[in-house]
Parts: C-alpha cells; structure tokens; sequence
C-alpha cells in the first residue's frame, strides 16, 4: 500500500498541494519532469488492456493527463506574473465596478449559493487540472481565473459544469425556464459605518480571497488586502445561517 | 457566539413565521399551504426556508429550500444532513429549477381526434373511473421509484385491496430488481445491511460496474475528499469503459461485457484455494447454495466441499480469458479480500442490475463479503446503490411490484394476504394471489391486441417516462398507441415521449409542492413538506388516485369500501370524515402522515419499523429499523445484522441472519456460474452497445433538460467510442453514425476523446436524450427472477453517414 502524508487540517493540505504544484511547474519548465515512483503496488504494463494506470493522489495536482496535457505548461507562471500583490495599495470599488462585478458573477449562477458555471472548456474525462489555475488563481489578458472559494474538493466536476455547449455537440433550443433566483443583496450594517455582514452564504466560502482578495473582480476587492482575519469584522448573514431553525443550536422554532 | 439574535429578532422572525404560514396561496380554490410546524422552517429576509430531500437520485441528500413570494429562489446544500453534509452535486445545487420549465403541464388533456385537448378534472376523473369499470382485471398500474411512499402505497391499496387486481409494477422493476432478489436469495429479506457509514471508514471501495464520480456523485466525494484529509483509501474500479470514477482509481479492471460473472467467482476460488476465507464467519454464520433444476430463487442446498468443487473451475487464468482482465489483477484483487485487516466497501447500481444475470451477479457480490468476512463491521459492506429518490422506500418496502405487498409480503402467500386484508379492512378474499405482469410483460400484454391475448386495455402511468426508458420501445411501447381499444393514462410534469403519445394526460404536482416521504439507499425514511403551489390545475398524484378511489365508492363500486361500507381512504379529523378527494380539502389534513400511520404497521413483519410521521419531520430521515428505546426515543440502526448495532440480532450474537432462508441464522453463499450473454457482437453486428447516464442529466431527462445550466453542459446524446473503431469508420468527432441493432436504430454524433473512454468494439450511449432515444435499439432480454432487462449489453453495427445527412 502507498504510504501518504499524514496531513491534518486544510491550511496543510493547501501548502502540500501548493508544494506539490510548485515542484510541477518547475519539473515542467526545466524539462526534467517524471511521474514519481513510490515503494508499494504499483500498476505494471498491461497488454491486454489500453487503460493507463491511475495516478496516485500524491500525483493528482503535478500529473496531467491526455492530449492537452502540456498546454499549461509555460502558461501557469505567465499568469501568476500578472496578479497583483498584497502590499501594492488598492483603491475602494466604485459603485460601477461594483454592478460591473455582480453582473458578471451573477452571469455564471443560477441563485446567490448555486456554485459557478465554468466558463471555459475542460477536460471531460481526464483528472481535473481545476487546481493549476483555480488553486491560488491567476489572471491574464483581461480573464481571471479565481482561486477557489473552498478547501480542494477532489470531485470539482460534480458540482461545476462548463457553461457552453462543446464543439462535438449542437445545442438545440432549450425550453424557457422561468425560474428567477435569489439575488446578492449588500451586507447589512448594524450603523453607517459599521462593517457589512456576508451578503452571500459562508459555507464552502471560507477563502474570501478567492472573491475579495488581489485577483478579484475590481468590484469585489477588498479595499484593506493586508487584513486576513475576515470573519473577525464581517459576520455570516442570517438569510443562509441552517443553525436557526429549531433543530439547530439557537432553538427558535422551540418558541412558535 | 456570533450571530446570536436578539430577543426582538426572534420574536419578529416568529410572528413572520406564524404569519407566512397561514397565508393563503392562491385564490382560485386551490387550497392553502397546509397549517403546519416544522421545526426546520425559518423565515429570513422574506425568504422561507425549508428541508427536503433532493427529487433526483437515490442518495437521499438533503438541501435547504429557500421560497419568497411562493416560489423557489434558492438552494443549499443541507449541513445538518449526515448523507450530505452541506455538500450536493451539480443537479441538486439546480434541483429548485426543475419546477420552472415553461411548458409545465397545468391541466387535464384528453385525446380527441388525434389532438389533446383540455378537460375539467372532472371529467378526467370520469374516464379513468370508465376504464375502470370497463374491465377491472384488465385495467394496471405503472408507477416509479420516485413515487413518494404514501403515493405509492394508495396505488398499491387501490389497485390490490380496491381492484383485487395485481397488475401494478413500477419503473424500479428496470432499475433494481436484480439487487433485490440478489438481497433476498442471500439474506433472506430485502436492502442492504451496511449504509453510509461504511465509505467513512474503508481501507478498500470496490466499484462493479459503477461510475460515481458522475452518478453518485456526493458518495464519491464522500470517499475521494478522505484522501484530502491525508486518510488512505484505495479504490479499484471494475468496468467496461474507462469513465470519471476510473481516473481516481488506483486499480482499473476493464473487462468484457459479462466479465463480473467470471471476476466474482474468480476471487471466490482464490480466497479458498489460498485458504484466506474467513473460516470462523464463514463456519458460524454462513451457509451455501447452488442453482436448483428447475431454477429458483432460493436453489438448493450445497455443502462447502461442493462449492469448492465447482468454484475450483474459476481460476486466474480461466477468469481472464472470460473477462480480459489480466490473471494478475484478479490475484491482486484476491489478496485484498484476503487481508482481514483491511476495510473493504464495495458499491454497484445499474451495471450489476441491468444484467441477464442480475440476480446471481448480486448474490455473487455478497458471496464474496461474506466468504472473506468483510461484512458487518463499519467499512465493510456490500453496499447496492439505487437510482430513484424512493426506489427503496416506496417499490421495496410498500412492494408496489406486481407480486408484492407492504411490509416484504407477497401476494402468492396466503398468510400474507389475510394479514394484508385485516391491516386494509377489507373482506377476506380481497387480495388476488396471483401476481400481476412485471413491466416488461405489462408493457408487451399492452401492445398485443385484445383478440390475441392482450387482456391489458388501460395502463395509467405516474411519475415516469416509459416511452424513453422502456427497453425495445418498437416492440414494448409503440404498437400499443396504434391499437384502438388500448387506452394510456399519463399523469406527468412536462410533455415527455409518454405524454406525446398518451390518451388522457394529467398534470401533477412535483417535489416541495406537495408533502412527501421518500426511502434512499441506505434505509433513510426522508419527509418533507409543501412548501409552494403548484402550477394552474396541477395536483397530487396521491390526490389523483385517491380522486379516482372516490369516483368508484360514488358510482357503488364495491372494492372501494372496506368491510364496514366505509370509502378505503377515508381520513377523519375529530370524527368527521374530511373531503380530501375534493382538492379544496385536500390539505385540510395531512394525508401523507395518515397514510404513513396507516403503513407502519405493515413493515413490522420483516423488521423494517419506521418510527411515527413526526419523528421523520424533526429528523433529517432514519435508517430503519427504527426501534423505540426505553426513554421513549426513536433510534436508527446503521449496521443491520450486527450484534452491535442492530436490535433484532438475538442477545449474545455477534451476528444474527434472522430472516435467513435456511432458518438457521445463516447467509447463504452462492455458486452461480459464468452464462454468456444474451446477445454477442457477431459478424453482422459487431459492436457491444452500452447505454447508461452522464452527470448532468437524470434519467429521462424531463427534468434536467428543462434546466438551463444542465443542458448547456450536455446538451444531447452523443456515441462514445474508441478513437481506433472511429478511425475504421471514417468519422470524426461530431461527425453522424448509424447505430443498428436486430430491433432498431438511431443516428447520432460521435464524441471521441469525450466524458468516458470505451474500449476497441465497443459503442456507450447515454439514454437521458428525447429526442435521440436509444431505446429503440437496446434488448429486453431480462433476467430470469428480478425480469429486469439488460440494457447494458447488445449487438450493434456502425455505419458512418455523410455529415450533411438528418439532424437531432
């Protein structure tokens, strides 16, 4: 049997997939990249079958697999370039950003909380290479590409489903859909002044970098980058708060 | 704690509360959300939300419905779930739109000269009820897993204890039937033993057949995102084709159609012929069985020796030859199972079910558990998964099968029926003991006209779509829409190929506009609670049966009233019979809870009890068994058969079988051998064609192709195939290809390189497409005990077709 780190918590689990993508892109770029070896089973060659043996999970983030398998490979460091860094002073958001913003991110929902549409083609069968993009985000030419929202979840495909038709298949007219979704209200403040709450659910958005921190939409960038502790000032808002029926904690529905 | 509200704030959420609920919903006679409490339910905003299990699979996730303004806005993942964990998949994020597709069905239709036109219901009722009253022996039933179990419980009263007439079987007979005889003929009585709990803590999960990463998609995470907490978990995936799930597997077996027959066996003999069999397990609480002449569910008796013998045949190299997976493999496989140290799981769903020999491939499955003793302990289990919302809650345990009653009862079992017709109030004799046509025999006695033998003159069909999912539709579905006195009765959402070809089309209330109850899975009772209207006239199919039920007692029809004279479905509230077959009323009671209330006694006899109605509304479902305790609470049972957990094993057991067919506590372990397929690649044929489903979309597809963000993702059917066949037949990705088979044919584009990898010979379509309905080509040869068809393997031939020609 493979013997896997032992990782605790997802602040470890982030840096080993960081390392893990770190060592990659330089394995990539030097050219002196090979899939590693490990101690234990291993798949050997198979004649009578054409499957490749699967990679191990310690491979998952460094191995891409398939036909477009090298076209990242100069590109990922290209991006990272150009994001922008902590210390560099970031203006407050326009109320034009801002709608620029919403608009823009309310184009890949359904609802306020439904998870992003992904707008660009993916690899329908091959591991997801999400994390070599979406792990820390990058941004290029005017797209960017933001860093996930959540701790890494293996399955992205489960829940993010590209947005437009493949070129293999036509899109044929879809039946009209009349469902209107719940839209981003602004945070509310308990005073002018006082710090909104999340105008959006907190569950599975613990990174609120990935929306407000240096790759985001201009809109959503938090004027104050340099401060890392969120949730000390902005509390979760009570609409996707689950806790307060009366089977969670506060017990509200005991008093109907 | 942060967030905390304050005193003024929840007295204001409370009044709102109070306030929403009583609202009336609409003003045109429809009836008010019904006055109710659920502890759930908290209004935030304007917005109200709810749980409820999702519509679509048989995982049983929960999500947070939010409602403002009577409709649905948003949806959560519910973190208060233990399926789900806050976690759902693409479909269920998107399940609250499934409500909105513009062409919803909002009243009855009625064919007249060709064309379907608008009725009252009324008069809808009328017809049916002729029908009825036509031919009662001739009229059936064809109803679904995603039946709510009150729903599905008034069709079966209906039709057993209102009609005398068996003739009712669900769409779950093509979906999972072979798990349950694979159920019954091992353990005696229906579902699986372990649960959820199981991928929490396996060293090993082993899929057979199954992929998922796309349809399954919360267990998988389930499993796979252990490893981002740095826990091990090897997966080894049995397949056909490269898909999803085999890109996270540490091993992929790819083997040959019918392979698994020779896989199982094969691992069979080796833990034997190694002696790695758990011999105390196997000793203590096993027992083995061989196929019987003439064939029959529970075979015949066999000593360990004879099973060594016939096993013997299974070796490495044998195996291989039958299924192409290398003998290596198997042997790597066997080693696994014979490490008691480790945890192992397996999973499987429609690639073991949809199989000539179903039945013996599920046996065979838990053979191997059992054999090996990973079985009973948390991370080791034979885990069947299911399709449907209430495959299990509804069709298994209410037994809407044509041979079935409530509770695991059959109809063929005198013992049964009495304890049925005392539990109905009906008169003795009520119940027909013999069992009515299973699906595949339904739907070909439909299409066979009259004068030969067709005695079928009337299916009503609700909640499914089998004019798309029927197998072999030229023969099963079509030819009965061409015969004059063979009426069809649709009660659905959305037009569908069904509606399309239907003689009375009814519209109905789906999900969280009407209260349900669901079963998945892992033996989880789920309930939930209207939360909007639904769309113009479209009602309850619970009210719809029962609307009919009424019309018959009216008319004197004798089998609608119970010994006393009393309607079958009369619900009464402070001694007052309540008009519930009038819609305006309704919801002036709950009448799934009285529903409920009146089932639950029925599910005692196997030791499936279900706790009362409200213990389902404050949980986030139960496994069943659920037993009271001396505190009075209600408690689950994760772990059936297991002295630990389970509360009907007998004191001091470490195991107890206690429905076991040999009367002695024991599991049996079969010997079921190798049989070839119904139908080979040939000369003439010479391609395998697999069907099957694709992330995005569930089943037919009525539901999620109306959803935006789904069909975008996948917007139709598509043949997969290896790039090398593709090379042969000249096409391209996109390019058209006519796939022909001894029944049918259809064109589609070729996607090469897409979401799953097919080996050399071998062509996968998907079967959620309308308008490219593959099941025009695919077989119904079924398997001999569950009668559910394979739709996983037949013959084939390609032929390229100029990329002008025909459009989807």
């Amino acid at each position: 049997m493979i013997r896997r780190p032992n990782l605790r918590g997802a602040t470890s689990t982030l840096a080993f997939v960081g390392a893990v993508l770190a060592i990659a892109l330089i394995g990539f770029v030097t050219g002196t990249h090979s899939r590693p070896k490990h101690a234990g089973y291993q798949a050997q060659h198979e004649p009578a079958s054409t499957v490749a043996a699967a990679p191990s999970y310690r491979e998952l983030t460094a191995t891409r697999w398939g036909a477009n398998a090298g076209m990242y490979d100069l590109q990922v460091p290209a991006l990272a370039l150009s994001l922008p860094t902590a210390d560099q002073p970031v203006a407050p958001a326009s109320a034009a950003d801002r709608s620029a913003a919403l608009v823009e991110r309310g184009r890949l929902r359904a609802y306020t909380g439904a998870p992003p549409v992904i707008p660009h083609a993916i690899d329908e069968r091959g591991l997801p290479g999400c994390l070599a993009c979406h792990g820390k985000g990058a941004v290029a030419a005017g797209r960017m590409a933001p860093m996930m929202s959540h701790v890494v979840m293996q399955n992205c495909v489960q829940c993010h489903v590209p947005s437009s038709v493949r070129p293999e298949l036509k899109e044929r007219s879809l039946v009209e859909n009349t469902f209107v979704g719940l839209l981003p209200a602004a945070g509310k403040r308990a005073w002018n002044g006082a710090p909104p709450t999340m105008p959006h659910p907190s569950f599975m958005r613990e990174r609120c970098n990935s929306c407000h921190g240096v790759g985001a939409w201009a809109g959503l960038r938090t004027p104050h980058l340099e401060r890392s502790n969120c949730q000390q000032c902005h509390l979760p808002s009570a609409l996707w708060d689950q806790r307060t029926g009366q089977g969670g904690p506060l017990g509200l529905g005991a008093q109907l | 704690m942060k967030n905390q509200p304050t005193r003024r704030e929840l007295m204001k959420r409370a009044a709102m509360i109070a306030a929403t609920t009583v609202i009336s919903e609409r003003a045109n006679g429809a009836p008010a959300l019904p006055a109710r409490y659920s502890p759930h339910l908290r209004v935030v905003d304007g917005v109200q939300w709810d749980k409820a299990p999702c519509r679509f699979c048989g995982t049983g996730c929960h999500v947070q419905v939010g409602v403002k303004d009577g409709k649905v806005v948003a949806i959560a993942g519910d973190r208060q779930a233990e399926v789900n964990k806050g976690l759902l998949c693409v479909k269920g994020y998107h399940v609250g739109l499934a409500l909105y597709g513009k062409d919803r069905l909002t009243q009855p239709l009625l064919r007249q000269d060709g064309k379907l036109v608008p009725i009252s219901w009324k008069k809808a009722l009328d017809v049916i009820a002729d029908r009825v009253q036509k031919n009662p022996a001739g009229f059936a039933f064809y109803g679904s897993g995603q039946w709510t179990i009150p729903e599905g419980y008034a069709a079966n009263k209906f039709m057993k204890g209102g009609l005398s007439n068996n003739h009712i079987d669900p769409n779950a007979r093509l979906c999972m039937a072979s798990a349950v005889t694979g159920f019954l003929s091992t353990y005696g009585v229906d579902e699986p033993a372990g649960c959820y709990d199981d991928l929490d803590a396996c060293d090993v999960v082993v899929f057979w057949g199954n992929n998922p990463a796309e349809m399954h998609p919360v267990l998988f995470s389930r499993i796979v995102d252990r490893r981002s907490r740095g826990e091990t978990v090897r997966i080894v995936d049995i397949t056909t084709r490269t898909t999803r799930s085999s890109g996270f597997a540490d091993d992929v077996l790819l083997m040959k159609p019918q392979g698994d027959l020779a896989i199982a066996n094969g691992l069979l003999h080796l833990l034997i012929a190694r002696g790695t069999y758990d011999k105390e397990f196997v000793e203590k609480y096993c027992a083995f069985r061989g196929e019987s002449d003439p064939p029959s569910l529970n075979g015949k008796a066999i000593s360990f020796e004879d099973f060594k013998r016939e096993i013997a045949e299974y070796t490495p190299a044998y195996v291989e030859q039958l299924s192409g997976v290398p003998a290596r493999k198997i042997e790597e496989l066997a080693t696994l199972f014979g490490d008691r140290k480790l945890k192992i799981t397996s999973l499987w769903c429609m690639g073991v079910n949809q199989h000539t020999r179903g039945t013996a491939m599920n046996a065979l499955i838990h053979g191997v558990h059992l054999l090996s003793g990973h079985f009973g302990t948390p991370g080791n289990a034979p885990t069947s998964l299911t399709g449907q919302p209430s495959a299990c809650g509804t069709v298994r345990e209410v037994g809407t099968l044509s041979h079935a009653l409530p509770g695991g009862r059959v109809v063929a079992n005198e013992k049964h029926r009495r304890q049925g017709e005392d539990l109905w109030r009906v008169p003795h004799g009520r119940i027909n003991a013999k069992p009515g046509y299973h699906t595949v025999e339904l739907w070909r006695n439909f299409s066979t006209p009259t004068e030969k033998g067709g005695d079928i003159h009337t299916i009503w069909v609700q909640v499914t779509n089998p004019g798309q999912t029927l197998p072999n539709t030229n023969e099963l579905f079509y030819p009965s829409r061409k015969l004059k006195d063979k009426f069809l009765i649709v009660s659905d959402v959305y037009p569908t190929e069904t509606t399309l070809h239907a003689d009375l089309v009814l519209p109905s209330a789906m999900w969280v506009e009407k209260n349900g109850m669901v079963g998945n899975s892992e033996r989880r009772t789920q309930q939930w609670f209207k939360m909007v209207a639904p769309p113009g006239d479209a009602r309850d199919d619970c009210w719809q049966i029962i609307a009919v039920a009424r019309r018959l007692f009216d008319r004197g029809f004798a089998g609608m009233k119970d010994k006393d004279g009393k309607f079958l479905f009369a619900v009464e509230e402070n001694g007052k019979e309540v008009p519930i077959w009038d819609y305006r009323h309704y919801y002036d009671v709950n009448v799934d809870r009285s529903l409920f209330e009146e089932y639950r006694p029925w599910t005692r006899l196997k030791h499936k009890d279900l706790a009362p109605y409200d213990e389902y509304v404050r949980a986030h479902g139960l496994r069943w068994p659920v037993v009271q305790q001396p505190d009075s609470s209600w408690r689950e049972t994760k772990f059936r058969f297991s002295g630990f957990d389970d509360p009907y094993v007998a004191k001091g057991k470490t195991y107890d079988f206690y429905h076991s067919t040999s009367e002695d506590g024991r599991a049996q372990i079969w010997f079921h051998p190798y049989a070839a397929p119904p139908e080979a690649p040939d000369k003439d044929f010479p391609f395998w064609l697999c069907t099957g489903r694709v992330l995005e979309h569930w089943h037919s597809g009525s539901l999620t192709m109306r959803i935006p963000q789904l069909r975008r993702a996948m917007p139709q059917a598509y043949a997969e195939m290896h790039p090398m066949d593709a090379r042969t037949l000249g096409v391209g990705n996109g390019e058209r290809l006519r796939i022909r088979s001894r029944r049918g044919e259809l064109e589609l584009p070729v996607w090469i390189g897409g979401r799953g990898a097919p080996p050399p010979g071998t062509v996968f379509v998907p079967f959620f497409d309308e308008s490219l309905l593959i099941n025009r080509v695919t077989l119904d040869a079924h398997d001999p005990f569950s009668k559910q068809p394979d739709y996983k393997k037949c013959a084939v031939a390609l032929e390229r077709l100029s990329t002008e020609a025909g459009t989807p």
